[in-house]
């Protein structure tokens, strides 16, 4: 009887004429980040309820910036009378909501927590990334450069507190942790009937048949597939892609999982005081592996190998599983038009 | 005239330097001096022989701005042939003119600050690291690493000319994140990929004339070579 109960408190839904009134009451207690359009379309923080966009399909720029700012300051140093003194900017530690995360941006946080607050810990990001809440939403449809069934598909297995898929007049609501269950308390929402769950099913699916079309490409077998790719370094693939990629590193800043990043030091005009920040960094930049004695990947062609590999195989070997969401931004963003979904269909094949 | 602008840090900046010689904002002007900035390329002989005196009567010299590190707008005559360029004085130029060519083809130089105008963000950079001792280099990588990290959208996506990915950084994509393309005023880095981005031009439907002219507005001597490659393909 228990068992049937809770099942049962699990199927809700939400109006779509209320949503705002739900963010809204969030926004009281939490810091509230959506998808805005602004040109780009971008996760913000929203002042005013109105300029949240709905869109179909994820954003043009990750949610990787809230949590790692693309330039962001470490501490302020001084030159005192007892040596150096140092203020640290251990900033954006705040209760967050992020409305309208796709699965993509949901596993790329996986991935990210992964490197950043795993084995070694970023403090800068860690005060960032703790306190979030999470509320994903289904895609209505897929870009053209989607791809993340290789991934899983679009529903995320967990790292969301509550999932939202448009079923018409409402929203079909999954709960996908404690904070999501207090979430669902707060009234607005409403019980679901088993019509709303075969539209959610039937919903998703559909979607999901969608980005399988244009995936056509099956990465599923990790350990295999990454090792395929291992073994193609010498590939001539890789002398073609040299050949047309820029080197411009918009694939590095727009992925959603790329967290290199180069420390510099802001000092004023005698030294004794100044800022030591972070800024991103990308492995397609020709000083990335450069060091005092020799530059490791000189030639283009060995940088746009790296970065394949670097979500595609030294992940797998360090952790079994890839860095990659199969967001497809890389692809869109790429003025070469590289489509790193050929790309793997080429290695894997 | 981008120093007298340096208006929140030049008093700050004067603790550490003065300033010797200053054409435009001085009456009394002395040589040698520690650091000369040099602007703009010569265009005749006589310019010549005062940058050689300048080499000569510095210990550090600094190409500031396009015209200085590139040869910049006045290297576009160089795309025309003598007599066509000599028409803009009616016939009558005032001294015998030279091709326009960036400072290091006379004399060496051992800075560069790039752009038009250069950007004062680098020129206190500079600045910072000779006081201090440190190393400054140039920029080795693309204006759209900039413009990403402001998080701008593509210009080449909207279809417009934008020579960013293959113009050096450093400029914090100015005009880009103000939706306009680059013109290339910085000129292009050592790595950059040139071909490959005449060939996405191309393929987006700018004509070989067009590409040739966004190369040749700040850069033509730098160009010089893909744009003969260009004409010849």
């Amino acid at each position: 009887m228990k068992l049937v109960k809770m099942v049962t408190i699990m199927m809700l839904k939400i109006a779509k004429n209320r949503i705002n009134e739900f963010l809204a009451a969030l926004k009281e207690e939490y810091t509230l980040y959506a998808p805005t359009s602004n040109g780009v379309t971008k996760f913000e923080k929203i002042e005013d309820l109105t300029s949240i966009c709905f869109l179909p399909n994820r954003t043009d720029i990750s949610l990787k910036s809230i949590f790692f700012p693309p330039k962001q300051k470490f501490f302020r140093w001084k030159r005192g009378e007892m040596g150096y003194e140092l203020e640290d900017y251990l900033d954006g530690e705040e209760k967050k909501v992020i409305f309208g995360a796709r699965g993509c941006d949901i596993r790329s946080l996986k991935i990210l927590d992964m490197y950043m607050r795993g084995e070694f810990s970023d403090p800068y990001y860690e005060k960032r990334r703790k306190n979030t809440i999470i509320i994903g939403i289904s895609c209505d449809y897929p870009r053209e450069s989607c791809f993340c069934s290789a991934f899983g598909g679009m529903v995320p297995e967990d790292g969301y507190d509550l999932w939202f898929t448009d079923i018409g007049t409402h929203y079909f609501v999954d709960v996908g942790s404690d904070i999501g269950k207090e979430l669902i308390s707060l009234g607005f929402f409403q019980e679901a009937s088993p019509e709303d769950l075969r539209k959610k099913k039937r919903r998703i699916e559909k979607v999901q048949f969608e980005i399988e079309r244009r995936t056509r490409i099956d990465l599923c077998e990790v350990k295999r597939c990454s090792q395929e790719i291992k073994k193609k370094s010498q590939d001539e693939i890789w002398r073609e892609l040299g050949e047309i990629c820029l080197c411009c590193g918009k694939c590095n800043f727009v992925c959603p999982t790329c967290h290199c990043f180069d420390v510099r030091d802001i000092p004023s005009f005698d030294g004794s005081e100044g800022y030591r920040i972070r800024v991103w960094d990308s492995c397609h930049l020709y000083e990335y592996a450069k060091t005092s004695a020799e530059n490791f990947r000189k030639e283009k062609h060995a940088r746009v190998r790296y970065r394949v590999y670097d979500k595609f195989v030294f992940p797998v070997m360090r952790y079994g599983v890839y860095a990659c969401t199969g967001c497809g931004r890389c692809t869109e963003v790429c003025p070469a038009g590289i489509n790193l979904r050929e790309v793997l269909r080429r290695l894997v094949e | 005239m981008e120093f007298l602008n340096l208006e929140a840090q030049i008093l700050d900046l004067l603790k550490y330097l003065g300033i010797k010689n200053f054409r435009l904002a001085k009456e009394i002007n002395e040589m040698p001096v520690d650091i000369a900035f040099v602007e703009g390329t010569p265009t005749n002989r006589e310019e010549i022989i005062k940058l050689l005196k300048i080499r000569k009567g510095s210990h550090i010299l600094v190409a500031l701005g396009s015209c200085a590190s590139t040869g910049g707008v006045p290297a576009l005559v160089n795309t025309l042939r003598k007599r066509e360029a000599m028409d803009v004085y009616d016939g009558e130029p005032p001294e015998i003119p030279i091709d326009p060519k960036p400072l290091d083809y006379y004399v060496d130089v051992d800075y560069r600050l790039y752009g038009c105008p250069f950007s004062k963000d680098e020129l206190i950079e500079l600045i910072t690291d000779i006081i201090i001792g440190k190393n400054y280099r140039d920029k080795e990588y693309s204006v759209c690493v900039e413009c990403s990290l402001r998080e701008n959208g593509c210009l080449l996506e909207q279809g417009l000319l934008c020579l960013g990915p293959i113009t050096r950084g450093g400029c914090n994509a100015l005009c880009t994140a103000n939706g306009k393309p680059c013109l290339g005023c910085r000129g292009p880095y050592e790595d950059a990929n040139i071909k490959a981005h005449i060939k996405v031009l191309l393929d987006m439907g700018f004509s070989k004339e067009e590409v040739m002219e966004a190369l040749s507005l700040f850069s033509y001597e730098k160009f010089k070579e893909v744009i003969a490659w260009l004409k010849e393909e």
